[in-house]
């Protein structure tokens, strides 16, 4: 096998084995569900080019780290580009809810509604924290600004979060 | 709702299909002939800029150069913008009486002749024959 079939090969299984979680990620981040493919097309094109140099060190750490630099770089060019009018993802959630005994489509439509109203690094902070749950240090890290910042912006965020009639205890440990 | 309950909120479920591996190769494929298609007419620009930069430094050889500069022309004023009259500067007064006192003119201490010879050259202690305005200035201002 060549070295570039077995470095296919490597992408490809990378691809299949983590870019649904990747495309959950975008998703949370910037709330719109094709905008999140996009973003992670996008990382992994820009992966595959430097797969050699990655494949050793953690390549979902790089491709991560690409959709949020893309991310908040698309989101500072975004009004002169289109805009979506609304998210269906949320509309099928919201018709799933009924039949959901246990009310966890009613919180996940929730907190997609209270991440909405956050700023864009605040919830890049909420969503580095609280699902890919790095630490203060790590998420600074991954955002490129200083740990203070991370602290202050978590901060805010969970005021606003709590805002929300259904997510009042947030910040609290269980 | 607490932080575990955020969590579990935020945590991803199984309805994400992964993407298509072919495609995201492809993609960057393209992504890669962009790139050096971009970075090859960056480099012709480039080029093209500092071939042009160059030609236009290099001195011409069809194009006669100049001899020098021209004689020097007296400027003259273009229009009348005189503002006041110009005073006449006084002679300085002779030593000795002139013999034509109604002429205003710069005398030496000896009165000379045509006959006086002229002195040394560059000396400048024997006041030249020099017209001296006799009249005053018939331009006068507006």
């Amino acid at each position: 096998m060549t070295a570039t079939g077995s470095r296919d090969d490597d992408f490809t299984a990378f691809v299949l084995a983590r870019s649904a979680r990747l495309v959950h990620f975008a998703r949370v981040l910037c709330g719109d569900a094709g905008l999140a493919e996009d973003l992670v097309q996008t990382a992994l094109e820009k992966a595959y080019l430097r797969w050699d140099r990655i494949e050793m060190a953690d390549p979902f750490a790089y491709v991560r780290q690409a959709v949020v630099n893309q991310h908040l770089s698309w989101v500072r060019r975004r009004p002169w580009r289109e805009r979506p009018s609304g998210d269906t993802a949320e509309l099928e959630l919201l018709l799933e809810a009924d039949a959901d005994p246990s009310g966890g489509v009613h919180r996940r439509v929730a907190v997609g509604a209270a991440l909405a109203t956050l700023s864009r690094r605040e919830r890049a902070v909420v969503v580095l924290r609280y699902l890919e749950d790095l630490t203060e240090r790590e998420t600074a890290a991954v955002l490129g600004v200083a740990i203070g910042t991370v602290k202050s912006a978590n901060a805010r965020a969970l005021d606003k979060l709590r805002a929300a009639p259904e997510l009042s205890g947030v910040g609290e440990r269980a | 709702m607490n932080d575990e309950q955020l969590r579990a909120a935020l945590a991803p479920d199984d309805t994400i299909a992964p993407l298509d591996p072919a495609r995201v190769i492809a993609g960057a494929r393209r992504r890669r002939v962009r790139g050096r298609v971009a970075a090859a007419a960056a480099s012709a620009a480039v080029a093209g800029v500092v071939a042009v930069t160059v030609v236009a430094g290099l001195p011409r050889a069809d194009v006669p150069q100049p001899a020098g500069p021209g004689p020097a022309v007296p400027v003259q004023p273009s229009i009348r913008t005189p503002v006041r009259t110009p005073s006449v500067r006084p002679t300085p007064p002779p030593s000795a009486t002139p013999t034509f006192p109604a002429r205003r003119t710069v005398r030496p201490t000896s009165v000379p002749t045509s006959s006086t010879p002229p002195g040394p050259r560059g000396d400048r202690t024997t006041p030249l024959r020099q017209a001296t305005p006799s009249t005053p200035p018939t331009r006068t201002p507006d």
